[in-house]
């Protein structure tokens, strides 16, 4: 992917390593600009409060998701995650149905 | 754009919410920032859990200490929180106020990260508007297994019904997050005309939620 070093490295310092910032923020505006430099902002912002959404109401995976992210999710440790403990990671899932409500309706 | 985005969600935080005033959301967003340097919240994200750390949030002149300290969890180490704990904070203040206090996190939240990554100044604080909370708990709200009630149809993806029972709030995040990533329709192509493709958003999104340790 295009400059996906550069957008990683900009993450890891705004979210874990600030006294990284202003190198890793040029770079990433030497191969984005400012407009792109703009839209990581706006979606680190985004998902900073989204991930305070779900971990403090607790919700589960959605049927769809819970189907697709199986095998990742077991490769990734992303089951060990406090947050893992929302969903019923062993019950059956609906497929087909619950994954086209999953995606249509993650932000409508 | 985003300038205005995040001055219209100021302006929300700043206004009366469902059951808090806007002294009591614009406090939530003063203690949100004071999360990220204050020595108790410090201590608990770096022990290896919150829980073994004594030691609670005072009261503010607008927060009861169990709210404050709710504000603290939420805002500096929410990977890690557990439903026994929101059990013990929603028997205090009922899941409705829980509810707008994560609403109000989450939108304080995104407008100062906006700030913090584009390498700017931190908005001053607005003042908070004059009025009442609605004090309306909404219909079609009920028990789908999460932490708080939502709302019970099924048509609409768990992310997008979890603050289903804090309307108003809702409504204000909904028009941060569709003006910050989702775009309305444009959420369901797979090829965005924006300075960043979509993959390249999306490896944002997931790094920023993998270091944010959320599951979901």
């Amino acid at each position: 992917m295009d400059s996906g070093k550069a957008l990683l490295s900009f993450v890891d310092a705004v979210v874990r390593k600030p006294d990284t910032y202003t190198e890793r923020r040029q770079k990433l505006v030497d191969e984005v600009g400012l407009a792109g430099l703009t839209e990581a902002a706006a979606t680190i912002a985004a998902f900073s409060g989204l991930v305070r959404i779900a971990d403090a109401t607790g919700i589960a995976l959605d049927d769809g998701t819970l189907e697709f992210s199986d095998e990742m999710r077991a490769k990734s440790g992303l089951n060990d995650f406090v947050g893992a403990t929302n969903s019923d990671l062993d019950r059956a899932y609906e497929s087909g149905g619950a994954t086209e409500i999953s995606v249509k309706g993650l932000f409508t | 754009m985003h300038s205005s985005i995040c001055q219209a969600s100021a302006q929300a935080i700043a206004a009366p919410g469902d059951w808090l005033d806007g002294q009591q959301r614009i406090d939530i967003w003063r203690q949100v920032r004071d999360s990220s340097t204050n020595p108790l919240d410090t201590e608990r994200r770096l022990a290896l859990s919150p829980a073994a750390i004594e030691g609670t949030h005072p009261a503010t002149e607008h927060l009861s200490s169990v709210m404050n300290d709710s504000v603290h969890r939420i805002a500096s180490d929410p990977g890690r929180l557990t439903r026994a704990w929101a059990d013990s904070v929603i028997a205090e203040i009922g899941e409705e106020i829980y509810t707008e206090i994560v609403g109000v996190i989450a939108l304080a939240t995104s407008i100062d990260w906006f700030h913090r990554s584009m390498g700017l100044d931190l908005v001053e604080l607005p003042d908070p508007a004059s009025g009442s909370p609605a004090l309306r708990r909404p219909d079609g709200v009920g028990d789908i297994g999460a932490w708080v009630s939502q709302s019970v149809e099924k048509a609409r993806a768990n992310v997008s019904r979890a603050l289903s029972l804090v309307p108003i709030t809702n409504d204000s995040w909904r028009v941060l997050v569709d003006g910050f990533y989702s775009r309305g329709d444009e959420f369901f192509d797979l090829s965005w005309d924006r300075p960043l493709s979509r993959p390249q958003v999306e490896l944002v999104a997931a790094r920023t939620t993998v270091l944010n340790e959320c599951f979901y």
